[in-house]
């Protein structure tokens, strides 16, 4: 019995321990399948439109000084790549792209406003952190391999927008903690 | 002697007395340390790494990996002597399902496509450590005569069916439904709906009293994402089926459940099911703030198909991270 106990730790912890090597060894496979024009032109417009409605409700609900500047330059920089975003859209020919919020952003929003005080501080830092490095990845694709020059090239020059801005929500959520 | 060391040893003298060879139960994990875990932290949250993979992509290719309970799910002769099929078992809920049930004492036959095999591989290597037998039939759902063929295959690899786990989906997310072509529909009716109607009637001749029939729908027969517009309609469409056929197999003594998985950390939504966008923030809409591992859903697969739940039919059980339903 004996015996067969260790057997059983012994197999339990190789288990373990394949899977963690597994996964340090394994590179994620990366294919370079960019959205569809249409598509990021929607999801850039969508995530600037998620930043700045975020950025209004902490401008309502908290009362910390750094939150409130962070999200002021949230509203100003998100408002100015977004018309600029438009604008790549409309001249590449394609239709309007929505306002409207993602289903995720929508409860993202919705669990924003339903708290208050310094949990409200650490979600928006959070959220923060998250929602830009969603935006840097959509980006980073289509600037790589976007069929749309005009596109490409807003998508481009939002890149060092949303490396700034998630490296400060980073900032920000740690100073929070 | 700790309780925990106490309980690994009875599950491990049980099994092995039982299957009477040493080899199958020392395969199980010892038990974890018994205690509180917090949900939030217990497993990968997001941001995650941007990735994508070609359809159909693999676990073992995912960054963080998936959890299917490998290294940690321990069984307890829940479901000794029961002959399990599951679709879509390489991966995902299907695999910790396999995985499960293997360590439960089933034999247990897996299908997934030929482009899983890699994924199917580990499976079988892990159920045949679990002491039991592993059928491994890949194949394409999509094909009628394919489904019939897998039903008998199972059947005749395992000596008999008794457990149907309905399980693999297709899933693809276009945003407007003027991009879905005829042909993508197709994929998505024929894998989610026609696929558990050629199995479940293929099955069912074989089924005896005390048979489970369990399919995998989702969060999104309820509030379907805009992006999902095939997809989740599906969905809802396996969780009406739960319940006409409870009704209609409830006097022939075999019951048919559902599980609801909310966001669920598996290849489906790296190879396509989701945007890219949306996998490196997987799960951060969720209550617990990050997205279920299969191995979470284990259990709850477990507990559809074994004997003790024996009143549980034509319900949906859901494992949704604090959001959605049911």
């Amino acid at each position: 019995m004996v015996k067969i106990l260790a057997t059983a730790f012994c197999i339990a912890g190789l288990g373990m321990t394949g899977l963690i090597t597994g996964a340090q060894a394994q590179e994620p496979t990366r294919t370079p399948i960019p959205p569809a024009s249409k598509d990021f032109a929607t999801d850039a417009v969508q995530s600037s439109e998620y930043e700045i409605e975020a950025a209004w409700v902490a401008r309502t609900q908290s009362k910390t000084p750094s939150v409130r500047a962070f999200a002021q330059e949230m509203i100003e920089d998100h408002t100015r790549a977004q018309a600029a975003m438009r604008q790549a859209a409309a001249a590449s020919g394609l239709s309007a792209p929505p306002s409207a919020l993602s289903s995720d952003q929508a409860h993202l929003l919705a669990a924003l406003q339903s708290t208050r005080g310094a949990d409200f501080d650490t979600l928006y830092a959070r959220q923060q952190v998250l929602a830009h490095s969603q935006a840097l990845a959509v980006e980073q694709s289509y600037a790589g391999a976007g069929p749309d020059g005009l596109l490409k090239q807003a998508a481009r020059s939002d890149l060092p927008m949303i490396q700034q801005h998630l490296a400060r929500a980073a900032a920000l959520a740690a100073s929070l903690q | 002697m700790p309780d925990t060391t106490r309980r690994t040893m009875i599950t491990v003298a049980t099994l092995s007395a039982a299957a009477a060879v040493a080899t199958p139960a020392a395969a199980q994990p010892a038990l974890p340390a018994r205690g509180l875990k917090d949900p939030r932290s217990k497993y990968p949250k997001p941001p995650f790494p941007a990735q994508s993979q070609p359809f159909p992509g693999l676990a073992s290719r995912m960054e963080p990996r998936p959890d299917h309970g490998e290294a940690s799910y321990v069984g307890s002769g829940r479901l000794k002597g029961r002959k399990a099929l599951i679709t879509g078992g390489d991966s995902g809920m299907g695999r910790a399902a396999a995985i499960a049930y293997a360590r439960e004492g089933a034999d247990v036959a897996i299908n997934y496509l030929p482009a899983e095999e890699e994924d199917a591989r580990e499976v079988v290597a892990l159920i045949r450590a679990a002491g039991v037998k592993a059928a491994p039939i890949p194949g394409d759902l999509r094909n009628p005569e394919f489904c019939r063929r897998l039903v008998a295959d199972a059947v005749r690899q395992l000596g008999g069916l008794d457990t149907l786990v309905s399980n693999a989906g297709h899933q693809k997310s276009i945003a407007s439904i003027a991009d879905v072509s005829d042909e993508d529909f197709d994929w998505t009716m024929k894998t989610n709906i026609y696929a558990p109607f050629w199995i479940i009637k293929a099955a069912l001749p074989h089924l005896q009293p005390g048979s489970a029939i369990i399919a995998t729908t989702s969060e999104q027969a309820y509030d379907p994402s805009p992006d999902l517009y095939d997809y989740a309609q599906t969905k809802a469409a396996t969780m009406n089926f739960v319940k006409s056929l409870a009704k209609q197999l409830g006097p022939k003594g075999i019951r048919v459940n559902g599980v609801a998985p909310g966001p669920i950390w598996t290849p489906l939504q790296v190879s396509g099911g989701a945007s890219e966008g949306k996998v490196v923030t997987f799960g951060a809409t969720a209550p617990l703030g990050r997205p279920g591992q299969p191995a979470e859903l284990a259990g709850i697969y477990v507990r559809l198909a074994e004997d003790d739940g024996s009143y549980t039919t034509g319900n949906i059980y859901g494992a949704g991270g604090g959001q959605g339903q049911p």
